[in-house]
Formats: structure tokens, sequence, C-alpha cells
């Protein structure tokens, strides 16, 4: 039998009912596992054997959980700057910079003064779905979180769901789910897939976290994500293990490292400033940083390693974001490819020709 | 060939040749006591023909020792003097999360029949923490069950806000001293503040990618054999990476620093100047950086990413004084840096002297900037309105092109009052320095460091502009120098300059740290404004 019936909506979220989170499962296997699974056998990156599908397949013994996780500050903003001052205003200027699974915006007062920052780490599939089955779900959330007077039509333009619409297009005035091209559920069940194939060059394996993604083609090597995440992965994959994506899938924010906060009051700790706002305790898929109710304090009068917080990238350096996958105990399993991928068209033409319509960018 | 740590076991050689060297338990000491042996003070209490040796500590000071392992220490017996059964025991305290991290100089060199003798320096740091800090370090490597290897572990006193050091040494726990012994004689530079230099917590490779640290930029250990034993050890397997371990030691380093200057500045005078400001006048010590491409692995558009704090205190000028500079960051030809390897001869050799391979450390391009510590004593006197931000800049301005190693600014020292008092308006450091300065017969020379911070001082309206442009200049023909393939080599040729000054530093002492251009004679090479190098 297969392990589970169906997949859980992103981090336990209750939004769909019954039925729709059924078609939310079968959509994710179908469109994604299905083709992740098959890879691409003409570009040497297919079948990959040891990635499955856990609501089809039947492994031989049930699988614990790994949990890999990455710092959410974009790496390829932070290398390319001159020091944490450039670097953070460049995270915080737009939304297309922010690569590693994790959003950001940044509430303000009228004297810039910086009430809340909401992450999140929701993936755009989850609420093109949910679009699509209860549109009425959409509104009240991005009422709920970003605007209490949101106006439908602003969300649903010509009667279709815009996921880069006014409240979720910018790091100033809300940010409901990921939108930037590569932060997609899609891309991190192909890197995973892709992750799973072990390869052999020149009668060595491949194990360095570079030289696997370079030789395999999953992702952009030069973020914080896609490399470790595909060696980690590689690595459980090499140990013979069948591997997978836990149960619910989806990205989410392990949490925010304190160390370094200072509040201007005692009474007050940086962690009561952090509010899980959608998802669980273990897996928080929206989180808000703001000073608690009834406190008379900004998020820009709390410092961060000696620093007044002037940015959302500042608290992203503290923030990780994380996946859940599982691996089989048994190690029996190992299927080993010689040498690397073969890349036939450009990569983000071979990825876009497997994604579903609709979608689904590559993280090339 | 099981690993060696000479400059971690008993005695710090070049401190204290006079100490007993063993790391064997003596039978004359008594176990289950908390000795001390601070190097600087104890090393040189022995009655003459006799080796100085641990003593047991007095019971005032042991129980003002406020930090967990301490209290460890004093409820429980027998004393772990195993890695092993310390980490038990510390685990016992529920109210801390253990996590550890894995350093090793060698462990990114692939394990193979040639290697596989090579000494690669493996050690594990395990941490405490406790309220989001570090509590409790140690600093260990395996076996862990081993009661002759190296066993230091550094406590957070919460209450008194600085940091005790302890060793097992000879059989028995040692208190090594606390962070105050750091700053001054007779034990500054001493015991463990030989790398510990300001009395605060020490990760020397603290930035991305953290090299020679299992991390998110190379978490696998190739370096290992892969069916080795230690492999299986729970703080090997279940390590986290050194990521995780950077926020807490600036944590920590800002806390002390913090503690420090603020008991500096307690009563009406500060007493001692020129510690305070050696800190940015100097380095007190160093943070290794280098790019966060790997030596080995082509980058996309075959740009090499280059770091910027050896050529410029970028974490001072750029971020903490934010003067202006829009531009990115410097990259170089991957061509130009893979014939340098080559023609200046690198190669990586292990502390026995054999060869581990040709080449760059696992990321390329290994420097210096200046380090964090020297940065929070700074950016705390700034904030406690001791320097300003006009005078920070104008010092730090002062042969900016040379961040970490400049005698042009270490000179302007002399200029620093001993003391001073705090005046209605506060502290005035700018008046007496500029005092000093003006009066100096070396500001006549237009060439002297004297004369340049006066020059720089003049710039009343306006500086942070000025200097901004000036750095802007700078960093653009440096940028140029990269990209030319005789400009990258004489850069090449500062970097390893300064890799030599380095390695004569205790913080230093693992020959796998850095590679070495074999094919560079011995110049000391500095940089200039228009980004090309002279003698130093």
């Amino acid at each position: 039998m297969p392990i589970i019936d169906h997949f859980k909506p992103p981090g336990f979220a209750t939004d769909l009912t019954p039925e729709n989170q059924t078609q939310w499962s079968n959509f994710l296997s179908t469109n994604y596992f299905e083709r992740s699974k098959k890879g691409s056998s003409d570009e040497n990156d297919g079948p990959r054997k040891q990635f499955f599908d856990p609501t089809v397949d039947e492994v031989d013994s049930l699988p614990k959980e790994e949990i890999i996780t990455w710092s959410a500050f974009p790496r390829q903003v932070a290398v390319s700057s001159t020091g944490d001052l450039q670097r953070w205003k460049k995270a915080d200027s737009t939304r297309a910079v922010q690569d590693e699974y994790c959003e950001w915006s940044v509430h303000r007062d009228t004297n810039g003064r910086i009430l809340w920052i909401d992450f999140t780490s929701e993936g755009p599939e989850y609420w093109k779905v949910m679009a699509q089955l209860q549109p009425e779900t959409v509104v009240e959330l991005y009422r709920k979180h970003i605007a209490i007077d949101i106006d439908q039509h602003d969300l649903f333009p010509a009667g279709q769901y815009e996921p880069l619409n006014r409240w979720n297009n910018s790091t100033s005035n809300g940010a409901m789910h990921l939108i930037q091209g590569a932060n997609t559920l899609g891309a991190e069940i192909e890197l995973a897939g892709g992750a799973t194939i072990v390869r052999r060059r020149n009668g060595e394996l491949v194990s360095n976290e570079q030289d696997l993604i370079l030789c395999s083609g999953y992702g952009a090597p030069k973020r914080h994500s896609d490399p470790h995440i595909g060696a980690e992965i590689n690595g459980l994959a090499r140990e013979g293990r069948l591997i997978t994506l836990a149960d619910p899938v989806g990205l989410f924010i392990q949490g925010c490292d304190f160390s370094g906060f200072t509040l201007p009051t005692h009474n007050v700790t940086a962690a009561q400033c952090w509010h899980i706002v959608r998802g669980t305790q273990e897996r928080p898929l929206r989180v808000r940083f703001a000073p608690p109710d009834g406190e008379n304090f900004t998020v820009s009068d709390v410092q961060v390693d000696g620093k007044a917080i002037a940015f959302g990238g500042q608290i992203a350096d503290k923030i990780s974001i994380a996946l859940a996958g599982w691996a089989t105990p048994s190690t029996n399993h190992l299927s080993i490819t010689d040498g690397c991928r073969k890349v036939s068209a450009s990569p983000l033409a071979a990825v876009a020709a497997a994604a579903p319509a609709g979608a689904l960018a590559t993280r090339r | 060939m099981p690993d060696s740590f000479p400059t971690r076991q008993y005695p710090y050689q070049r401190e204290a040749p006079n100490v007993l060297r063993t790391a064997e338990p003596l039978a004359v000491l008594a176990p289950d006591t908390l000795h001390r042996f601070i190097v600087g003070e104890d090393d040189i209490k022995a009655p003459p023909g006799a080796p100085p040796l641990p003593v047991p500590l007095d019971s005032v000071t042991l129980q003002s020792l406020n930090d967990p392992f301490a209290r460890l220490l004093r409820s429980k017996k027998p004393h772990p003097l195993t890695a092993r059964s310390l980490v038990s025991a510390l685990d016992m305290d529920k109210s801390m999360q253990r996590l550890s991290f894995v350093i090793g100089e060698g462990l990114q060199i692939p394990f193979t029949p040639d290697t596989a003798d090579l000494a690669r320096q493996l050690r594990v740091a395990v941490v405490w923490r406790s309220d989001n800090e570090l509590s409790v370090l140690l600093s260990t490597a395996p076996p862990f069950d081993d009661q002759t290897i190296f066993l230091q572990v550094i406590g957070l006193d919460a209450q008194a806000n600085l940091f005790n050091f302890y060793e097992r040494r000879m059989g028995v726990w040692s208190w090594a001293g606390n962070s105050r012994h750091a700053l001054s004689a007779p034990t500054r530079g001493k015991g463990p503040f030989d790398s510990h230099v300001n009395g605060a917590l020490v990760m020397k490779e603290l930035k991305l990618p953290w090299p020679h640290w299992s991390s998110e930029a190379a978490f696998e250990l190739p370096g290992l054999d892969a069916k080795a034993p230690v492999l299986q050890e729970e703080l090997i397997a279940q390590r986290t990476g050194a990521q995780e371990l950077e926020p807490l030691v600036r944590t920590g380093i800002r806390r002390w620093t913090r503690a420090r200057v603020t008991d500096a500045l307690a009563g009406d005078t500060i007493v001692d100047v020129p510690a305070l400001l050696r800190h940015l006048l100097s380095a007190t010590t160093v943070n290794l950086v280098c790019s966060v491409q790997e030596s080995e692995v082509r980058p996309p558009g075959d740009r090499l990413p280059i770091p910027i704090t050896p050529f410029l205190d970028a974490n001072l000028l750029l971020d903490e004084l934010a003067l202006p500079v829009d531009m990115d960051g410097l990259t170089a030809p991957w061509q130009h840096y893979k014939n340098m390897l080559v023609t200046q001869g690198y190669e990586l050799r292990d502390q026995t002297g054999r060869l581990a391979k040709r080449g760059d450390i696992h990321f390329a391009f290994p420097a210096f900037e200046r380090s964090n510590e020297d940065l929070a004593v700074v950016s705390e006197l700034i904030e406690q309105g001791v320097l300003s931000t006009r005078l920070a800049a104008c010092l730090a301005m002062v042969d900016f092109p040379n961040p970490v190693w400049s005698q042009r600014r270490e000179a302007l020292l002399r200029h620093v009052p001993t003391s001073i008092k705090r005046g209605i308006q506060g502290w005035d450091l700018a008046t007496p320095i500029l005092a000093s300065i003006t009066a100096s017969p070396t500001s006549m020379d237009p060439t002297s460091p004297e004369a340049e911070f006066l020059k720089l001082w003049e710039i009343e309206t306006g500086w942070e502009d000025t200097f901004g442009r000036r750095i802007k200049d700078y960093l653009n023909a440096l940028q140029n120098r990269l990209n030319d393939a005789n400009g990258f080599n004489d850069i090449g040729r500062l970097v390893e300059s300064q890799r030599r000054r380095a390695r004569k530093r205790p913080l230093l002492e693992f020959s796998l740290t850095l590679p070495r251009a074999t094919k560079l004679d011995h110049t000391n090479w500095r940089m200039t404004t228009t980004a090309t190098i002279e003698r130093s």
C-alpha cells in the first residue's frame, strides 16, 4: 500500500474542503510527482528510480523524516554586494531577488517606521488551485492577512486569479504567497527528484555540492537553497535510500534565530514578536514580525546584531527555511547513472516543456 | 594517521616555555577539584627548580565562577574528563540546547590512498545554547573517550557578561582565566588569550562560506574515509552547519564588548584610551574570508567573486559608517585566477610538510579582513558617544586601501591620549587627538599619516560623500586591475604577503588553513589608492 492516501495542503492549512483537498493532492501527484519521477531519459536525467510518490508507490520500509534547512536571505544578493547595508537595500527593493523560497513585505507608518514585516513561504500553485476551487476563500484570506478592504477585483481581474496582484507584488504592499519565478512547489519537487540521481563521473561518485548541481542541473548553483537541498538529498540517495518529499509537500519557515536581537524593553522577547499566522508550529507558512498587541514600540526600535531594524533583510538573515523529506531506512535501492545530465535544449526550455500549463518557472 | 594538536596541548609553547609539558594526569593534583592555571600569572609562581603546576582554586573564586560549566564542576563528582562524559553531563541541563559543529582544514581534500595520511585536523565545537545565546562552548577532537586529547571549555557568565576559560590540564580541570585577563599584562596574549586576544569568542572563519567548517556551503566531509567509525559519532553525524554558529559567536562578541566598553566608561575618566582605539587603528586580530566560489568549480559566467574586505574595511566604512558607495561587489575572470595558481605555485601542505594538493583551499582566494572583534569595539565606542562618526571615519580613511595591516594608521596611536575625562557635553576625543597631531613635527611632512589625517579632517561639510567618492574611485580602479591579468597577479602577491604575515599569529595554527604561493619571494606589499601595489 502507498504510505499515504493523499497529500495534505501545505503547512496543514485548513482552507480547502475535504473534497478540494483531494483535488489538491491529485494535482500535485499528477502534475509534479509523476513528471519528476520520470525525469528525462533523453537528457540522461531519468527515470529517477530512487524518487517516489508516497500516494501512489509502495516502499519496503516506512520512511523517516529528514529536515533540510537553509538561510532565507538571498545568497546571490549577498555575494554581489559590497556589504550588509547594500545587500539589505537590494533584497528589500524587489521580490524578484528574494529567491530562497521566502519572500517578505515591510509595512511602514507615515514616518517610515516599520510596524510589521510579513514573511511567506507559500507556493503559488496552492493559491492558484484554491483560487479555482474556492475563490471566496482566497479573498477572505487576503482580507485577513493583508488588508481588510481589499477589492476582490484586484485579485480576480477579468474573473481569473492574478498572483501578481497589487497586494502581492511588492515589498511594501503585502506578500500573500511566493511570486518570484523560481519559488514554486513544482521547482521544489523537480529539484528533489533530480537530486536523487546518483551520478558517477570518471569512476567516482559525484558528491560535492557544487559539482552535483552543475552535473545534474537541478537548480541555481549560487543560491543557499538549491545546492544544499540537492546535496542533502543526494547524500541520502548515495546511501541507497528511496526518497520523496514528506507530507504535506511545501516549504516552511522553520524558525528565526533570535540571538542578536535586542528589544527596547525587557518585558518582551524577540520570540514574542514572532507570530505564526498561517501553518502550524511545526510547519509555519507565514510569519509576521511585530511587537505584541499593546506594546508601544515598533519594529524599528528593535536591534539585530546591534543595528536598528531598517530592512526586512536583517530579519531574513536570521530565518531558516526548510523542507521535509522522507527517506526509507532500507538502503538497497542504489541506482547509479554514469555521466552528467545532457541538456538538449536550453535549460529553461527543457524544464518549461516539462512543466504543466499555466505555471511554472524553473529554478535555473 | 591521527591528528596531533601541538598548539592546543599544554603548554602554550610560545609564552610559557617553563610549563610542564605533559597532558598526562599528574598524581599530585587533587582529583575532582577545579584548579587554576592562568598563564602569565601562575606559571611564574613555582618555587625555584619546580615546574609550575595548577593549584586548587580558592573557595571564594570558585564560588564566584558563575557559568554553567563551573556550576557543573561544583556539583558533580567525579569531574567529567573526556569529551563524551562532559557532553553527557552538560546534556543533563535541560535549559540548554546542544549543537555540534565540525571543522578541519583538510576535510575537503578527498580521502584517497594518496591522501589517507594527511593531518586534516578534524575538530569539533560543541555548543550549549540557552535564551538564544551561547552558554558553553567545548572545543575538542576525537577520540572522544581520550583523556589526553585537548579539551577546552568556554562558559558564559551571564551576570558578569564575560567568558570563563577552562581546560583539562594534567587530569584536572583548570580555570585559565576570564575575558578580562585578555586585555592587559601580564596575561594578555598568553594561554587561551593567544588566540582569544580580546577575551571574546573566536571563529576566525566567521562569514559565508565559512571555509574549513562543515556548513550549508560545504556540508559533506569528503576528507574522511567513508567507512571511518568516527563518522558514526553523534557529534559528527548530527552536526549542524557553521552558518548557525556564526550568529552565536557574533552575539557573544557583542555582549562581552558592550560590557567591557561600558566598564571602561563607567566613571568620569577613561583611563586607557589606547586600549580602546587600538581596535580602530590597528588589527588586534583578523578574520579569514574567501570567495564563495569553490576553487575547482568554474563559476557561472566565468567570473570569480572576490571578497572586498581584504582591500577595504567595508564592514566599518560602508556598513557601520554608511559612507555612500554605489557599486557591486568585486569579481575577476576565472582564468586569471586559475593561471595565478600555477604561475605563483599554490600548494597546500599539512603540519608535517606533506603535500596535500597543488592549488588552493576548497574555496578560492582566502585572505584576511579586520576582525569582527575590532569592529565590535569601534561600533560600541560610536554608540556610547566616545567616537564621533566623523572622527572614526577620518581615522579609518587614513591608508584605507590597507584595511588590515597599516603601519601608517597604527602610527596615529601615538596621538591618542592615555586618558580622557568626560566633559559637560560628553567624551571629546577629537580635540586632544587633533591637538597632538597638529603639534607633531611629522604633520609637516605631506606624506605622513598625520598630514593625511589633517587633510581628511579639513573636509567638514559633505565629508561622507567625499569619502564615498574616493572609495568608489579606488574600487573601480581595483576592479580594473582584477580584470587585467598582470593586475590580478599583483593582487595575488599582495594577498600572499598578507597571508605570510597572518601565519605568524597563534590563531593560524594549522598549516592547511592557507595555501602557500611557493613561487613568490617574501616581499611585503601594500596597496595604493590607485589599486597598484608597492613595497611596504
